[in-house]
């Protein structure tokens, strides 16, 4: 025994009980709608072949998009990779333009230059302290 | 089943077979012509697989694999600074600008373009350009930051840039003649006089190689074959030279010729208890990062170790230690100078051309006597005399690690019948040396009377960064440690008392002897007229030796003797040396003294002013061709 109830333009049911083939034909029509009762599933479920077929296919064609985008993801890397080395490379041809900077900057050529341009002078009397004493104490 | 029988004509098919002749001559003329044809492949695949084989192999195999020579980096050369190590010698990464005429769309705009931003003679890229069928054209080597930027703007078709490493300099003409450049011969660059020579097989490092399969479209295959032997880079060479003291004994040296009109000279540098150079400068000299735009070759020579030259009485001291350690004499020995020694027909005066009666063996030193130094060598002898220039370690090179190093020439000290040749000897006349052999003997009397090998490499650091150090050698014991020590003393009289005294340094016990040579005549026999060579040598301070220097100024055509050429840039130095090395002064000086000898010794002075107008010079052409360019924007 169903009872429907109808309320706007949804509808809903609910049963009291079922039992045996009643349950089968358990059906309610309203107006053009039909509703019909999910079976209850009880005991072994059953997996035919064309199931396994279809999840082996399924399997295949996951895996299959799976090693693509591996595969993508390994070139795209590669790339990257390839693009890190070569800016390792010229962070490398920077430097060593650096140290050479550097190295040019520290000639003695460079420095007596400086020394002219900043009106240094040449010590020419130089005096060497006694440091058997101390020479700051706190 | 059919059957043809006599008589009875057959038809159909049958006929055509029995009796048209036509179809076997078709049959046997394509068997004929498939014969042929199988001829022709099987010679053809003969000629391709057995007597070609070998190319074809080749070309296969450079087809499916890749053979590169993987080089190394050249080793680089460093200086000794305090506590720290100044590069000489670097490997520089630069662009090499090409042309790959056949791809170059419009030949005179691209010359246009590239004349401005290469600096380069237009029709020259003209030249070059306008081949339509070449594939490459060398444009210009070693570009500048700029210049690579300008190019890679100007983005003209079949203009290309590739890497490119060479040797660099820094500080340009610094030790340029110890350490050499790199250069080309026999289509190879290597390693041209110098240590840079000298060290060629350890600075050069092995070369490697690379063997890898590849696909057909060159990219290598990661798992196909592969073999690598890598390169093995070059040694670091550490020198003993210290970066302050060269660049100072270069700086007095090039003020010393310019300020005596000489033509050129020579400063050593020793560390007497080791024999290690801490400075080897000359003049002239060069930048090793234009060596081709030199004109006289003669300045890659280093002439510090190259050219012998007859010394002098700077040699006197090594006659004066020989009598010494002999105990033929002694600092109180006297002698008696009558101004002149009659020998073989020749007449042998001092140089000063007088006589001064009674002398010491101080004295002499002093004076500079040519009779005593003779006095000295006859009691010697002829063959203990000879003996003792060898031990000195003159007529044998002294093994520093510079090529074209010369042994010198005692062929005069051969017969020793020939009293005149010995007692020419006996003065530094007859007999050539040369600056670092005479170092190296002024070093043996500075450390107590060992002989020490001349060394210019500290230490050899290999591509795995293990170290090498060199370790000074003793080459033999000259004279006894007292002999050493009381020509020591003398040479002290020669510099407080003497003609050496412009060498002294307020403050320090300077030790020394000057040398005022006549120059052996390249043309004939004698000497040149009005010619001399400077030199002044010693040793300071004396109560613990720290360097041993050498001055030489060649032909000094202001002053005349080497008192006021080497001796004064010999005490300039060594009061530097003192200073720097922050060794404290023995002996009481007043500041009057240091005042005369900073106005004395002025070189420094000369050097500042040069260089300032130098500078001057230098910016104000830039500024002219600043203005320059700017009016031809505007234009």
């Amino acid at each position: 025994m169903s009872r429907v109830l109808i309320i706007q333009s949804s509808c809903s049911w609910s049963r009291r009980s079922f039992s045996g083939k009643k349950a089968q034909k358990n059906k309610a029509l309203v107006g053009d709608m039909v509703f019909r009762q999910k079976p209850e599933l009880h005991g072994r479920v059953g997996i035919g072949l064309v199931s396994l077929m279809f999840l082996a296919i399924a399997g295949i064609l996951a895996a299959g998009f799976f090693y693509l985008y591996q595969v993508n993801s390994i070139a795209t890397k590669g790339y990257e990779l390839k693009d890190l080395e070569n800016k390792i490379q010229e962070a490398q041809k920077d430097i060593n333009k650096l140290k050479i900077r550097e190295v040019e900057l520290k000639s003695m050529y460079n420095i007596e230059k400086a020394t002219e341009d900043l009106n240094l002078i040449t010590s020419l009397n130089i005096t060497y302290l006694d440091a058997k004493s101390p020479v700051a104490m706190k | 089943m059919p059957a043809f029988t006599k008589g009875k004509i057959p038809t159909g098919r049958y006929c055509r077979l029995k009796n048209n002749s036509l179809p076997n001559w078709r049959i046997y003329g394509l068997v004929f012509f498939i014969l042929i044809l199988v001829t022709v492949v099987g010679l053809r695949l003969y000629s391709l697989q057995i007597l070609s084989y070998a190319s074809y192999k080749a070309l296969a195999e450079d087809q499916h694999t890749v053979f590169k020579k993987l080089v190394p980096k050249r080793g680089e050369i460093f200086l000794q600074e305090k506590n720290d190590l100044y590069p000489l010698a670097v490997n520089k990464e630069t662009k090499m600008a090409y042309a790959v005429p056949k791809e170059v769309e419009d030949v005179v705009e691209t010359a246009e373009q590239l004349s401005q931003i290469l600096h380069l003679e237009k029709n020259t890229l003209l030249e070059k350009l306008d081949k339509p069928d070449d594939g490459y054209e060398v444009l210009k080597h070693w570009l500048s930051d700029e210049e690579v930027q300008k190019i890679n703007n100007a983005k003209l078709k079949g203009i290309k840039l590739s890497d490119e490493n060479y040797r660099y300099y820094p500080s340009k003409e610094l030790a340029s003649q110890a350490v050499g450049f790199v250069g080309w011969k026999d289509n190879s660059l290597i390693g041209r006089y110098g240590v840079e020579a000298y060290f060629e097989k350890k600075l050069r490092g092995a070369e490697g190689n690379i063997f890898q399969s590849r696909d057909s479209g060159g990219r290598w295959i990661a798992v196909g074959q592969r073999d690598i032997m890598e390169a093995k880079d070059g040694d670091n060479l550490v020198l003993t030279i210290d970066h302050i003291i060269q660049y100072e004994a270069e700086k007095l040296l090039k003020s010393a010729v310019a300020r005596y009109d000489a033509e050129g000279g020579s400063i050593i540098v020793m560390e007497p208890a080791t024999g290690k150079v801490l400075s080897l400068a000359n003049y002239p000299t060069f930048d090793p990062n234009n060596y081709s735009q030199v004109e006289n070759m003669e300045v890659y020579k280093n002439a510090a170790v190259s050219d012998a030259y007859e010394s002098g009485s700077v040699f006197k001291t090594v006659t004066i230690a020989a009598g010494l350690d002999s105990n033929r004499i002694n600092p109180d020995t006297t002698y008696f100078d009558t101004g002149s020694v009659k020998e073989a027909g020749y007449t042998i005066k001092n140089s000063d051309f007088k006589a001064y009666g009674a002398q010491t063996i101080s004295q002499l030193l002093e004076k500079s006597l040519n009779t005593g130094a003779i006095f000295v060598e006859k009691l010697i002898g002829n063959k203990n005399f000879s003996d003792y220039v060898k031990r000195f370690g003159f007529g044998e090179p002294t093994g520093v690690e510079l090529v074209g190093e010369s042994a010198g020439n005692l062929e005069n000290l051969k017969n020793l019948k020939s009293d005149i040749q010995f007692f020419t000897a006996s003065f530094g006349q007859g007999i050539a040396i040369t600056p670092i052999q005479l170092a190296a003997a002024y070093n043996a009397i500075a450390n107590g009377g060992v002989l020490m090998k001349s060394q210019i490499v500290e230490k050899i650091i290999h591509s795995d960064n293990s170290e090498e150090r060199l370790v000074p050698q003793e080459v033999r014991r000259v004279i006894s440690e007292r002999a050493a020590m009381q020509t020591g003393n003398l040479l002290r009289n020669v510099v407080t008392k003497g003609h050496g005294k412009r060498a002294d340094v307020p403050g320090y016990l300077v030790v020394g002897k000057t040398g005022t040579a006549q120059v052996a005549s390249a043309s004939s026999r004698g000497y040149e007229e009005g010619k001399n060579i400077g030199s002044f040598a010693g040793f300071a301070p004396l109560n613990d030796p720290k360097f041993t220097v050498l001055v030489k100024i060649n032909n000094p055509k202001s002053v005349q003797w080497a008192e006021s050429s080497a001796a004064p840039t010999f005490g300039e130095l060594m009061k530097f040396l003192l200073e720097y090395y922050n060794i404290e002064p023995t002996e009481d000086y007043t500041q009057a003294e240091l005042d005369t000898f900073n106005q004395t010794h002025n070189l420094k002075d000369d050097f500042v002013k040069k260089d300032a107008e130098q500078i001057k010079i230098e910016n104000s052409m830039e500024s002219d061709d600043k203005s320059k360019k700017e009016k031809n924007k505007t234009q």
